[in-house]
């Protein structure tokens, strides 16, 4: 299957190509749906990007009263000649008179011709409702659109044909169902209102010989044209990265493993006034420090009056905005829908290419009853992640069960790192917990911490558990005085044991020392005894051998003394 | 009105070649131009094959075939279709034909 693309961002994707070549192609929506708008924009593109000139054929405005509302868009239309973009005035006059059948031969024959002169490959059928309306005849209706669509091979063109949204009446149903079985290829536009909203889609109908995206995807209309917010299916071909980030603080580093992964999607959420913005601070001046470009969005609240506000914690992101590095964009989140604020979005990314990306809130973008706007934040995050942009989005909470509605809006789902920062109220006092609820691909704590600000800065501080709940601001610190006595105690205890046994033992190495030296004493004593004893045995034995000897007659004296001693 | 100056192409009647509504029409046309008295004479007509020259169909502004326009002073009158209906064919050939 030949396609042929519209330039139409978003709607080449979800068809896959681009309407059918040689086919007929049906823009079917109520009024101010864009049915107009559509056709021109791909007529217009196609022109400026590819130089194939196109036919427009109007069945129900002027081309003067045509021409002058397309002025308004930013494609020059005035400076497009009739060798670009042919415009012919098909409408039948009110006043025509009818007198017998017809067929479109005439028309078809003139376009033939023109197409031919200006080698036109598109040709657009504005309100082709109106010309059958004057057909009037369900047979010859069937027949005309079989001759168009016979002509559009023959011719080698896509056909446009623009239609408004059918009723109900029984006509409408029939053409409808005509319109519908003879086209190739049918994009409904549609208007979804609510009381306070109004947001456009499109959806591709059926698309004969080719697979399409059937869901409705939202459409914005602006002063480039005609624009579909189309979130792509594959999201493989995300760049992914292994450095850290830093969130601006050490301890919150220190808890993620190092800090936020490159590239990734982090998403604080927290009830108003949990400092979710100052998280964002933080995060911005270090991104800005490192020399990172940073871009802060932030919804009903002021780039000046954030810069103003983060100064009473010690952060000083002016500086940055003069250097050009830190862009901050603001946004009234009232009036605008979702997919508006996601095309702003997207082009404030395109035109800074930032290395950060701060949105705060995230949830502004839920505001109201718009259809799309969970896919619109995935997309605005899609946006970040394919270019490798760290993205900190916020979001408010207002219910007690606002973690629930959160998930189910999917951003807690797509984002890899989820903070939640509460306020935990005890003995009078408010004090705000911050919790790392999840983080992908890296180990994290899973402590509840004490966030701490202060004009200093922002710090996280370590919490007491005690009966199965947390401890903060006074309560914690009285906690950490009573530790702290107690600690004192504990270590005059400890030192008081310690210097007693070591009194002890220099009493009783004293008293081994008093022993040895006594014991030294009384063996000399003992030795001295023993000499004085041998000695005097000696000389007792003497003296009585001398006796003996002197009774011996003194032939015999002195030869036998030893052996007839004194006994 | 001088027969010469009506002789100005007042009618033109806008064919596709010869398909059956077109040849229907160039019928119809002719014997109502024979019905309506004077009219052949004071009227001149001009057929346009779309199929021969298809850039006149563009530059007249029709749309479909067969289409007999006659032209009044600075107005015209767009009949449309194979001109079976003979009153109003009839009735477009007279109101030609009666002074302005």
């Amino acid at each position: 299957m030949c396609k042929h693309p519209t330039f139409i961002a978003g709607f080449d994707e979800m068809s896959l190509g681009g309407l059918p070549s040689q086919r007929l192609s049906l823009i079917v929506g109520g009024p101010g749906a864009g049915k107009t708008v559509f056709a021109m924009h791909c007529l217009v593109h196609r022109l400026s990007a590819l130089g194939e000139p196109g036919i427009f054929v109007c069945f129900e405005e002027t081309i003067p009263r045509l021409r002058s509302n397309l002025a308004s868009f930013d494609w020059n239309i005035g400076a497009i000649g009739d060798d670009g973009i042919a415009f012919v005035d098909a409408r039948i006059g009110a006043d025509t008179l009818r007198g017998g059948a017809f067929d479109l031969s005439g028309l078809l024959a003139g376009l033939g011709a023109l197409r031919a002169d200006i080698g036109a490959r598109t040709i657009v059928f504005d309100g082709i409702d109106m010309l059958l309306g004057h057909l009037d005849d369900g047979r010859l209706e069937q027949q005309e659109m079989a001759r168009l669509d016979e002509w559009a091979v023959v011719q080698d063109v896509s056909v446009l044909l623009t239609a408004k949204a059918f009723g109900q009446s029984e006509r409408d149903q029939r053409w409808s169902a005509r319109l519908q079985y003879m086209t190739d290829c049918v994009v409904m536009l549609e208007m979804a209102a609510t009381e306070t909203t109004s947001s456009r889609a499109v959806r591709i109908a059926k698309y004969r010989g080719s697979d399409f995206a059937a869901n409705p995807a939202p459409a914005v209309i602006s002063g480039a044209g005609f624009e579909i917010v189309w979130l792509r299916s594959d999201r493989l071909d995300y760049p992914t990265f292994s450095d850290r980030v830093s969130s601006g603080i050490d301890r919150l580093d220190a808890s993620l493993g190092g800090g936020y992964i490159k590239g990734s999607s982090v998403l604080i959420s927290g009830a108003p006034g949990t400092s979710k913005t100052s998280l964002c601070a933080a995060f911005t001046a270090a991104a800005c420090a490192r020399g990172g470009k940073v871009l802060f969005i932030s919804f009903d609240e002021s780039g000046a009056q954030i810069i103003g506000n983060m100064r009473s914690i010690g952060l000083d992101l002016a500086p940055f905005v003069q250097q050009g590095l830190l862009v901050m964009a603001s946004q009234f989140s009232c009036g605008r829908s979702p997919e508006e604020h996601f095309l702003a979005i997207r082009d404030l990314i395109r035109t800074h290419a930032p290395a950060c990306l701060v949105i705060d809130p995230m949830s502004a973008l839920l505001k109201g009853e718009y259809h799309f706007a969970t896919m619109v934040c995935e997309s605005v995050l899609d946006q970040a992640k394919s270019r490798g942009i760290t993205a900190l989005c916020t979001s408010l909470l207002e219910h007690v069960d606002g973690e629930l509605e959160l998930s189910a809006s999917h951003v807690s789902t797509i984002a890899d790192t989820w903070i939640h920062v509460s306020y935990v109220a005890r003995e009078g006092e408010r004090n705000r917990a911050i919790t790392i609820v999840k983080s992908r691909g890296t180990s994290h704590s899973r402590q509840v911490r004490e966030l701490l600000l202060s004009s200093t800065g922002i710090d996280l501080c370590d919490v007491y558990a005690a009966e199965g709940e947390v401890l903060m601001g006074s309560a914690r610190q009285q906690k950490e005085a009573e530790l702290r006595r107690r600690q004192v105690e504990l270590d005059v205890s400890h030192r008081r044991f310690g210097l007693q046994a070591e009194r002890e033992i220099v009493e009783l190495q004293a008293r081994v020392e008093a022993a040895t030296r006594e014991l030294d004493w009384k063996r000399r004593e003992a030795e001295l005894v023993a000499t004085l004893e041998a000695e005097r045995q000696d000389r007792e034995r003497e003296a009585h051998r001398f006796r003996v000897d002197m009774r011996l007659p003194p032939a015999e004296r002195g030869s036998d003394l030893r052996e007839h001693g004194p006994a | 009105m001088s027969a010469h100056a009506a002789k100005k192409c007042q009618l033109r009647l806008y064919i596709a070649g010869s398909t059956p509504n077109s040849a229907r029409a160039a019928e119809n046309l002719s014997a109502a131009l024979d019905r309506v008295d004077g009219s052949r004479e004071a009227l001149g007509l001009e057929v346009v094959d779309v199929f021969a020259a298809p850039r006149r169909a563009v530059t007249d502004g029709v749309i479909v075939t067969p289409t007999l326009i006659g032209l009044h002073g600075s107005g015209r009158t767009v009949l449309i279709g194979d001109l079976t209906d003979t009153g109003k064919l009839h009735g477009l050939l007279r109101s030609l034909l009666a002074p302005a």
